[in-house]
């Protein structure tokens, strides 16, 4: 993996970071949980593809860990929009 | 299988086969603890929403600073774990592979220390992981994560040592790939567990 790859990578980790950390103050109630999830899943997938190095192992071992990520997450933002009492 | 036939002519087409870096059981493994660690939010997920008031207000009192500089952390420890891999892999002296390792160990014992600050600040406050449902959550789903840091940091401690002995280059890959792969996991679970249990409200 490219050198300068993994650090704009790393860069992009903490810029999506600093929103999440900011986006906690703001009342936006399902937008702000929509974004923070957004960004988990732009982080996460990068982490993924491009940290572990699956980018170049085989499309299922891909589907696999990302679509680990993608169902927590549509899992999470279910119960977090519908689910309250 | 027409790039295994090109092979033979132009070896350069084997980088571009899929190959799953370091070992297959360890990728077993790291299934498994991804399925836990979902059972886990998703069981956090059902009891804030049977208990969104308690939830919200107890959350308020995290230290939400600490969440995000932990973050910081795993995240640059991540990334000097990949600077490390691809050091060895990109034939750069043992040193620099080992000092990049040395730096996500030092990032490791970073989070352990705020986490340990975190939770002696409950600990005197009286929390326990009986006092109500969602520190009962945050207790154990964050010291199991924490679990998970320590061992990552004996395995990138192990990684570090054989480094610096020139145990992996190109072609040597699988010892160092296979720890790489496992810290990324115990970075990916905190992407999810900081947002979930810190920030959404």
């Amino acid at each position: 993996m490219n050198p300068t790859r993994l650090d704009l990578i790393w860069l992009l980790l903490l810029a999506a970071t600093a929103i999440s950390w900011w986006a906690a103050e703001w009342r936006g109630g399902g937008g702000v949980t929509t974004l923070v999830l957004g960004l988990a899943l732009l982080k996460g997938t990068l982490v993924i593809l491009d940290y572990m190095g699956l980018r170049g192992a085989g499309p299922r071992w891909r589907a696999l860990v990302v679509g680990w990520l993608v169902v927590v997450l549509l899992a999470i933002g279910t119960i977090f929009l519908f689910g309250a009492d | 299988m027409l790039c295994e036939t090109v092979n033979r002519i132009q070896p350069t087409c084997k980088t571009a086969l899929p190959r799953l870096p370091g070992d297959l059981a360890v990728w077993f493994f790291i299934l498994a603890e991804l399925l836990v660690f979902a059972v886990f939010f998703v069981a956090y997920a059902v009891a804030r929403s049977r208990d969104t008031a308690l939830f919200d207000t107890m959350q308020a009192g995290l230290d939400r600073n600490a969440g995000a500089i932990n973050t910081v952390l795993l995240v640059t420890a991540s990334w000097c774990v990949a600077r490390a891999v691809a050091a060895a892999e990109g034939r750069l002296r043992p040193a620099t592979t080992a000092r990049w390792l040395v730096g996500a160990i030092a990032c490791g014992a970073g989070f352990t220390l705020v986490k340990s600050a975190e939770y002696a600040d409950k600990i005197a406050a009286g929390v326990t992981l009986s006092s109500d449902t969602f520190h009962m959550f945050y207790l154990s789903l964050t010291f199991f994560h924490f679990m998970h840091v320590i061992l990552g940091m004996v395995v990138l401690a192990v990684l570090a040592i054989g480094s610096a002995r020139g145990r992996y280059g190109p072609g040597r890959m699988n010892g160092l790939e296979s720890g790489a792969a496992y810290w990324h996991m115990v970075d990916l679970v905190w992407l999810v567990l900081f947002p979930l249990v810190y920030v959404l409200h």
